[in-house]
This record gives structure tokens, C-alpha cells and sequence, in this order.
């Protein structure tokens, strides 16, 4: 019998033997002719193993990944994942969610390591990131909570962690950054910075007892950001500062471009440069919508709808600068005139609603319509019409075979 | 967006408490005055709703305040509001006239005095203890 090893750099996936049913001495030939089929077998061996495991690590890692993104009325996103070829898929991931007050919730990671083990420790971070910020919405207090979950989670790998949230009136985004490549913001003028680039907080579970530290970023309509993994910007012979600085220099035609998911790839293309990415790279694409000049909103007429209608109009009236007050006051005549087609415009098959708001001059306009007929006891609905008609200077309903639209109007105080 | 306002329930002395944050209107309307209403005891003897963190209520909201109103009435418990002075809901429950039928404070100080008081419209039961002193 003879026996030579089945060989992958260096590496001994097993030994193939061979055997003689007659008597007879195997020479160096022999063993030379062998060992070079065992070079074969052991290549196609290593290709299946490593291809069953590759497998494996995609499915798994794909779950952990947002199925589709949240909408988010004055908001675009757009994501990109790019699973490195060698030495196989790592533990980067991203997660976008709506959180309970309806503030928008981001994360962006990444598990040293690859393969099987670094995909399943980022589903657990993953999801007990969730659970802490549900617990608590305010990205320091999340992530301190995660921190000290480290352990517990039996997590030994190094983990860093970009998360943050924008607040409903899209006024800012709040983040923490443990260890983490910071955010890149890109504003209307086209100049780009990077949001924290003093590292001041160090990776995940690494035993730290001091709380990490929030950075806020402004926004305004018509600003971008960019969440990543450094897969996008490491190359084994230059310093990470390097790849930021080519990173910032690519970023510009991504905010607010017509074609965000191409935009993206164009910039992945240029920053590799014709190599093979040497990491996983994922990237979170954050766009402001230049500033609204009013609204032209059209959803299904559901009791959920409302709270839509309400953001838009909200994040209209904050970009006119119009005051508070006056601003709740407008909110209040919409919510109700979309109550109103909501509740009564449709039987139980529902319908559409339709909201249009503009500002001409110094006086705010807007309708709310539906392609029902309100039933007629609850036409001038009491509560609700007297609401409409005592925040706004007119209230006119007209009514037809082809549904209802409520025409309002305010004069804006001092303009 | 599964949870549109947030709602937190406790006693003290027979006195129930509701505190809500969020915002209230068709979609989740019902749901909070069920919750609420279920919490209430026939041994209680007033409910506040803390509407402080309330940015936001449409006519739904009053639909729910008048008709918890009209269910504790029924059963002589008091019920009444607490709202900061500058606020959507306030104005708003100014403009339908809440105010005429449902006591509303600024403080949950002026508010649980006002529902200690309360017990005054209720008729003395079996088991009440007089104080003495």
C-alpha cells in the first residue's frame, strides 16, 4: 500500500492511499505519479468544501441583511453589498429600521474574521442591536448596552459598529462610532467631510467602561451621507487615511444622483481600480431630498397613512420656516381632512388618498382628495370639520360621483 | 412605524395613572382607550391621563377622551387631563371645547390633588374607612 497527502497551501485535507490486490513494491515513480493525482483530488476537494461552506455563509448572512428599506417620506436610501471573493465572505452588515417614535434607526458593521462563524456572530449583534435600541433610542445608551452584552453573547471577535439615528424632522443624524470608518457627509455645495475623525471611541467589547461619545451631524435638504465598511477603503499597500481621502474624492456624484444604485457602483469601481475587493464592502447611501416645494403625495387610504401625510407635510412646513404654531396648525387641518376620506370615503375594499400642498405668494394651499363619496351623515363630521375650520382661513368640500376633495387655505402670518 | 404612541399604566391610593407619548390619531385611537379602559377598577376612584408627551392628537384622540369620560361617569370616577400650556393637543382640545367637560392641568401635581379630591363624587361604599383627625 502506498500513501501520499492530499495537499492545499500547505494545508492536509486527508491522505489518499492506494492498494494492490498482487504482491509488489511501489517505487519513487510510483509514489511521484500518485502524488500528482493527490494534487488534483485535493484541489477539487478544497473547491466543493470551500464552495459548501461559501454557500452556507451567503444564506445565512443574507438573512441578517433588510429584506427592502423602510420609506421614509423626504428620505431616499440606498444600500450596496459587495461579498468579497477572497478569502471569503466576512461579518460586514448593515440594518435600517423605524423605531417606535418614529425616528429612523442605522447601523453599520463589521466582525473581524470570515466565513460561517463571523456571519453568525454578526446575526447576534445584529439583533441584540435591535433589542437595545428598541429598549433605549438614544445611540449612545443603545450601543453602551450592547457593549456590555459582548461577553454575554460570546463574542471574542473585534467588532465595529457605526450606528445612529435622524430624527423624524430630519434636522439631524445622532450617531455613535465604536471603532468605526466615520460617515461621510456630502453637502449641497458638493463638499464632502468626514463626520468624526477623531476615533475617539474604540471597537466593541474590548472591556471599555466610559460611555461612547455621540456626534451629531446637521442636516438640511438636499445633504447626503454615506455609511460604509472599510472594505471600500483599504488596500493592503497604502494607510487607511490614504483610502479616506480617495473615498472623499469619488463621493461627490453620489448625492442625490438620478440613479443612486449605479452612482454607487461607479464610485466602487473607480475606488478599486480594477482589483478584487480584499474585504466584504457595504455601503449605505443616505439622501436628503433638495428642498420640497410642496406635496404631491399619493398613498392608499389606510388608518397607517395618516402618519405619512403628517411627515411630509411636517418636513414641507419646517423647509417654508414656517413657525411651530402655525406649522401644528396645518398638520391639524390635514390630519383631519385625511381622517375624514380615511375613515368614510371607502367601504371595507379601501381606496386611494391623494394630498397636494404648494405655498403661492404668502398663502398656503392644500387639498386632500379621494375617489369615494363621504356617507352623508358624516359629511360635516362635527368635531373634525370644526378643527379644519378654525385652524385655516377657508375650508371648501366638493364633492361629485368621482370622490371628494378638500380645498384649504392659510395666509401666512407676516410674509 | 408598528407603534405610533407609547402607553404606561400605574396606581397609587386607587388613583390611575396613563401616560402617553407618541402621537394619537385613527390608526392606534381605539387601541389606547381599550387599553387604558381595561386597566381602570371599579374600586378606582379617578383616572389621569398624562398627555405631557403627546405631540400630536387628532379628533380621534378627543373621540377616546370624551368617551373614557363618559364610561367613568357612568361609574363616578373622575377623569381629567394633563397638558403643558403650548402644545398641539391643547390647542386642539381648546378648539372643541374639552376643557368644559374635562378638567385639564398643567402639572401632575394640580392634577392628582384634583383627583385626591375626586372621591367627593362618590358615593361612600362598604369597606370605606373615615379619617380621623
Amino acid at each position: 500500500m502506498i500513501g501520499v497527502p492530499l495537499l492545499v497551501r500547505g494545508e492536509v485535507l486527508g491522505v489518499l492511499h492506494v492498494g494492490t490486490l498482487a504482491p509488489r513494491t511501489f517505487t519513487d515513480a510510483d509514489a511521484e505519479l500518485l502524488q500528482l493525482v493527490a494534487e488534483r483530488v485535493a484541489l477539487g476537494l478544497h473547491v466543493r468544501l470551500y464552495e459548501q461552506e461559501r454557500r452556507m455563509t451567503e444564506t445565512l448572512q443574507r438573512t441578517f441583511l433588510p429584506e427592502s428599506l423602510p420609506e421614509v417620506p423626504g428620505l431616499r436610501l440606498t444600500s450596496k453589498y459587495l461579498p468579497a471573493t477572497d478569502p471569503g465572505i466576512g461579518g460586514d452588515w448593515y440594518d435600517v429600521f423605524v423605531l417606535p417614535s418614529g425616528v429612523l434607526a442605522l447601523a453599520m458593521g463589521d466582525v473581524s474574521g470570515h466565513g460561517l462563524r463571523a456571519a453568525a456572530v454578526m446575526g447576534r449583534i445584529r439583533n441584540a442591536l435591535r433589542a437595545c435600541a428598541l429598549e433605549d433610542e438614544n445611540p449612545s445608551e443603545a450601543v453602551n448596552r450592547l457593549d456590555r452584552l459582548m461577553e454575554l453573547l460570546d463574542v471574542t471577535e473585534i467588532v465595529t459598529l457605526l450606528f445612529g439615528i435622524v430624527d423624524t424632522e430630519l434636522s439631524e443624524f445622532r450617531f455613535v462610532s465604536a471603532g468605526h470608518v466615520p460617515p461621510l457627509v456630502i453637502k449641497p455645495d458638493g463638499q464632502s467631510s468626514f463626520a468624526d475623525d477623531d476615533w475617539s471611541n474604540p471597537p466593541l467589547g474590548i472591556g471599555h467602561y466610559h460611555p461612547f461619545r455621540e456626534h451629531i451631524v446637521p442636516l438640511e435638504a438636499g445633504t447626503s451621507f454615506l455609511l460604509y465598511t472599510d472594505g471600500l477603503v483599504e488596500r493592503r499597500d497604502e494607510s487607511l487615511s490614504e483610502g479616506l481621502e480617495r473615498l472623499r474624492g469619488v463621493s461627490a456624484p453620489m448625492r442625490l444622483s438620478p440613479n443612486p444604485a449605479e452612482a454607487i457602483e461607479s464610485a466602487i469601481r473607480s475606488l478599486l481600480d480594477g482589483r478584487e475587493p480584499a474585504d466584504d464592502i457595504a455601503l449605505l447611501l443616505v439622501d436628503l431630498e433638495a428642498q420640497s416645494s410642496g406635496i404631491d403625495l399619493r398613498i392608499a387610504a389606510d388608518p397607517e397613512a395618516l402618519v405619512t401625510v403628517r411627515r411630509a407635510s411636517r418636513r414641507w412646513l419646517s423647509d417654508l420656516g414656517v413657525p411651530r404654531r402655525v406649522s401644528d396648525d396645518v398638520i391639524t387641518a390635514v390630519g383631519e381632512a385625511g381622517a375624514n376620506a380615511v375613515e368614510h370615503a371607502y367601504g371595507p375594499m379601501g381606496g386611494w388618498l391623494h394630498v397636494l400642498a404648494s405655498c403661492e405668494g404668502d398663502t398656503i394651499r392644500v387639498t386632500v382628495s379621494d375617489g369615494g363619496r363621504w356617507r352623508k351623515r358624516h359629511s360635516a363630521r362635527g368635531r373634525g370639520s370644526t378643527l379644519m375650520r378654525s385652524v385655516m382661513d377657508s375650508v371648501e368640500i366638493e364633492t361629485s360621483d368621482a370622490g371628494t376633495t378638500v380645498t384649504m387655505r392659510l395666509r401666512l402670518p407676516g410674509r | 412605524m408598528s407603534e405610533l404612541a407609547s402607553l404606561s399604566l400605574e396606581r397609587h391610593r386607587s388613583i390611575v395613572l396613563a401616560g402617553v407619548s407618541g402621537e394619537i390619531d385613527l390608526s392606534n385611537a381605539e387601541d389606547l382607550r381599550n387599553r387604558i379602559a381595561r386597566w381602570v377598577i371599579n374600586d378606582d376612584v379617578a383616572l389621569i391621563l398624562d398627555f405631557t408627551d403627546v405631540s400630536y392628537t387628532d379628533s380621534a384622540g378627543i373621540n377616546l377622551l370624551f368617551d373614557l369620560s363618559a364610561r367613568l361617569r357612568e361609574h363616578g370616577q373622575g377623569l381629567c387631563v394633563i397638558l403643558p400650556a403650548d402644545s398641539q393637543p391643547r390647542r386642539t382640545f381648546a378648539i372643541v371645547g374639552v376643557g368644559e367637560q374635562i378638567p385639564i392641568f398643567e402639572t401632575a401635581a394640580d392634577a392628582e390633588k384634583w383627583a385626591g379630591g375626586a372621591p367627593a363624587t362618590r358615593p361612600l361604599r362598604e369597606g370605606d374607612v373615615a379619617h380621623e383627625g
